[in-house]
């Protein structure tokens, strides 16, 4: 359980579980969706497959990933998603917070009579 | 097909979910042994040893239910026997199908069953038969349904299985 929740924890593995959601893809259809180098998906997939959660079958010279989810961690990734997705938008709202309070300040300073 | 044609990795996981299967199968006959067996000596009364099988049942069904969708075989075709492109293409279309049909019946299987030993538990003897048949027929209705429909959308697709 505890490779599920190491697998479920990185958004990028997320985002590789949701597209094989549409459907089975080959590891190069999966990397174009993601700026990383072609080691770093292949070490993401490696974490996937010990987790159990996706299944790797080398057809020709294309390895084609399928998901293989059983319906508690479907729901697990869902909550992930929610969850992810939400403290995502709060970090950057905090960050555009924090930010306007300290310009606003320093804006002020700048304001007043300039004669 | 022989046994020989299977590949070894996807013989590997029949032998486990066939296993798995088996196990459940003994534990649901076993329980109900023994709840005859105490009901018999007197240490249980029928009401309980009814509702208990009810919760049993209803559970192993949450259960397997739970685990189908990862009891799919990395391809429904054994990948050794593709011999071209068009094949594969065909492989992977009826794995998307049959993974669809896995994750739409574990999703609709599990409540049925958690429905069914829920009632098991609360519920009068008739309002739990029937609501337990009940959410069961819906989950059968759903899953034939969507069994029906995937596969004539991949027959017209690839014109067989």
């Amino acid at each position: 359980m505890n490779a599920v929740f190491k697998a479920l924890a990185d958004p990028t593995r997320r985002k590789v579980l949701e597209l094989l959601r549409q459907r089975p893809m080959t590891a190069g259809e999966l990397s174009e969706h993601f700026p990383v180098s072609r080691p770093t998906m292949s070490a993401h997939f490696a974490v996937l497959r010990e987790a159990g959660l996706v299944e790797a079958s080398k057809i020709g010279t294309s390895i084609i990933y399928q998901l293989k989810l059983s319906v508690l961690e479907d729901a697990l990734l869902g909550f992930a998603q929610l969850f992810g997705i939400d403290a995502a938008e709060r970090a950057a709202a905090d960050a555009t917070h924090e930010t306007e309070a300290e310009l606003i300040p320093a804006n002020r300073k700048h304001k007043g009579p300039t004669k | 097909m022989s046994e020989d044609a299977v590949p070894p990795a996807v013989r590997k996981q029949l032998h486990k979910y066939i296993a798995l299967a088996v196990a459940f199968g003994t534990v649901t006959i076993g329980i109900g042994l023994l709840s005859v067996q105490a009901r018999k000596q007197g240490l249980i009364d029928p009401e309980l040893s009814w509702r208990a099988n009810q919760v049993i049942v209803g559970l192993l069904l949450a259960v397997y239910a739970n685990l189908l969708p990862k009891m799919l075989l990395a391809t429904s075709r054994f990948t050794d026997s593709i011999r071209d492109a068009a094949e594969a293409k065909a492989a992977v279309g009826f794995s998307a199908a049959m993974s669809g049909f896995a994750r739409v019946t574990g999703w609709f299987m599990m409540p049925a069953g958690l429905v069914w030993a829920a009632l098991g538990v609360f519920a009068p003897r008739d309002v739990a038969v029937t609501g337990g048949y009940a959410a069961l027929g819906i989950a059968v209705a759903v899953m034939i349904g969507y069994a029906l429909w995937r596969s004539v959308a991949y027959y017209r697709t690839w014109g067989s299985f």
